[in-house]
């Protein structure tokens, strides 16, 4: 779906933008599309990311997909022209809502898991998708509190809201991470369980603990738990690509190229161990 | 099965509430576990503070210690804003400290290059279009500046200081 040269991508930041231009292996980049105007040049170093090849997926965060209210049809079509100007193959969002009441909430909170939510949820991506020119990806959010009376593991909840809608899954595995961390189960085990044959790619973060808690941060090197996600992740399936996501404390070049590295050696050890499954079977 | 009016008013209605419960000051209720949303509060608290850190230097810088228990205090009865993400945020707590207590003159500058950059729109800010031009008197030492902000987005400042009663000319020119 990407169809980038390389599985290799990092979400753009003006910060990182040097670090970004000199990764050669680098096969696409997400951009934030509130801190984008469709109407503005495309910025220098993005050009020059697209005139090498390099795919950009703008990635919104205030759709609010899983919000009680339709979607925002300005918010809609700024993320259509942003795909239209920049190329997009697709474009992503998230399974959560960031307002209510008139209110925002200022980060992404989690949908409630019933029957009723998911309803809603499809119908709101269903006209996502209906203004969109290119696909769309949803992604798993982190969250450090669950509703309760759920009615889906969040797999489950997952793989039903893909079958209804026909999108695909953009699947944050630091999100997969913390959220086993902090309900105290194996991510492992989750990982088995999610629609990962609907991924379009997948995101990769750092994060740190505090008072007992996981907080997905983005401000940290990626754990050595998340990269075991990449491999395992890939010894079943090949993604299309995985991304780094950095927003804040932003490491020298030289560190921030080994992470990158780092996450083409766990997929390169992950596909190997899938050739080495599927030449044992039969 | 198509969602009903109804539902998605019941669903506003539980996260409405879930928003009303994680602004700080906020109550918990019953729901998600009390300590999950009191985390998950505070860390949103976190977020805003850090936003408006990397957006408004100057004015945090100016505030010191000051500026944690500020923004705090701001953001128990002011939510974030629907447009303008933390530039915004830190425009709207700029606004409140201004009305409240007064603003830091060593931040004014930054506040006018603001001014110059976006307008507000209910719910927050959006980035102005065209040609505009300002002009404003500060403080610290005193100044007079007359600010352009071409319709190309490039900016040209000029200002007469005056030190020690002595005038001096200085200006920038992007290019």
């Amino acid at each position: 779906m990407i169809g980038a040269r390389t599985p290799i991508g990092i979400g753009w930041r003006p910060e990182l933008a040097l670090a970004i231009d000199r990764y050669e292996p680098l096969g696409f980049v997400e951009i934030l599309a509130e801190d984008f105007d469709p109407d503005r040049p495309i910025p220098a170093p993005i050009a020059r990311l697209m005139e090498r090849g390099v795919v950009v997926i703008p990635h919104g965060i205030g759709l609010s997909l899983g919000g009680a209210e339709r979607v925002d049809r300005r918010r809609l079509d700024h993320l259509a022209r942003l795909a239209e100007r920049f190329r997009s193959p697709l474009v992503s969002e998230h399974v959560a809502f960031v307002r209510a009441g008139g209110r925002e909430a200022g980060h992404l909170l989690p949908v409630p898991r019933t029957r009723e939510s998911l309803d809603i949820l499809v119908e709101n991506i269903g006209e996502a998708r209906a203004s969109l020119p290119v696909p769309l990806a949803v992604e798993n959010i982190a969250a450090l509190f669950d509703w309760p009376d759920a009615e889906f593991t969040e797999a489950e909840f997952l793989r039903e809201l893909l079958d209804r809608t026909g999108v695909a899954l953009l699947l944050d595995l630091a999100n997969v991470h913390a959220n086993a961390r902090n309900r105290g189960v194996d991510a492992r085990c989750v990982l088995d369980t999610m629609p990962i044959d609907r991924i379009a790619y997948c995101h990769v973060a750092g994060g740190h603990e505090e008072s007992g808690l996981y907080h997905d941060t983005h401000a940290h090197p990626t754990p050595g738990a998340v990269l075991e996600l990449v491999r395992d992740l890939a010894g079943r399936v090949d993604p299309p690509g995985v991304m780094l996501e950095r927003d804040d404390s932003y490491p020298a070049e030289a560190e921030l190229h080994r992470e990158l590295g780092d996450i083409a050696t766990a997929l390169r050890a992950g596909a190997e161990r899938r050739a080495t499954s599927h030449a044992g079977v039969g | 099965m198509p969602a009903s009016d109804e539902s998605r008013r019941r669903l506003a209605e539980l996260q409405g509430r879930l928003i009303e419960s994680l602004r700080p000051g906020g109550s918990i209720e019953r729901g998600p576990a009390p300590e999950r949303l009191r985390a998950t509060a505070e860390a949103l608290l976190r977020k805003r503070r850090r936003g408006v850190r990397k957006t408004w230097p100057d004015l945090c810088q100016a505030l010191g210690a000051d500026f944690a228990p500020e923004f705090d205090r701001f953001a128990a009865t002011t939510g974030p804003p629907r447009e303008g993400g933390p530039l915004a945020d830190g425009r709207a707590f700029a606004d409140d400290l201004r009305a409240r207590r007064g603003f830091p003159a060593a931040a004014w500058p930054e506040r006018f290059a603001h001014d110059l950059r976006f307008r507000a729109i209910d719910g927050g800010f959006t980035p102005r279009r065209g040609t505009i031009v300002r002009v404003a008197g500060f403080g610290g030492p005193p100044r007079i500046v007359l600010a352009i902000r071409h319709r190309s987005g490039a900016e040209s400042w000029f200002w007469l200081q005056f030190d020690r009663f002595r005038p001096a000319l200085g200006w920038r020119i992007d290019q």
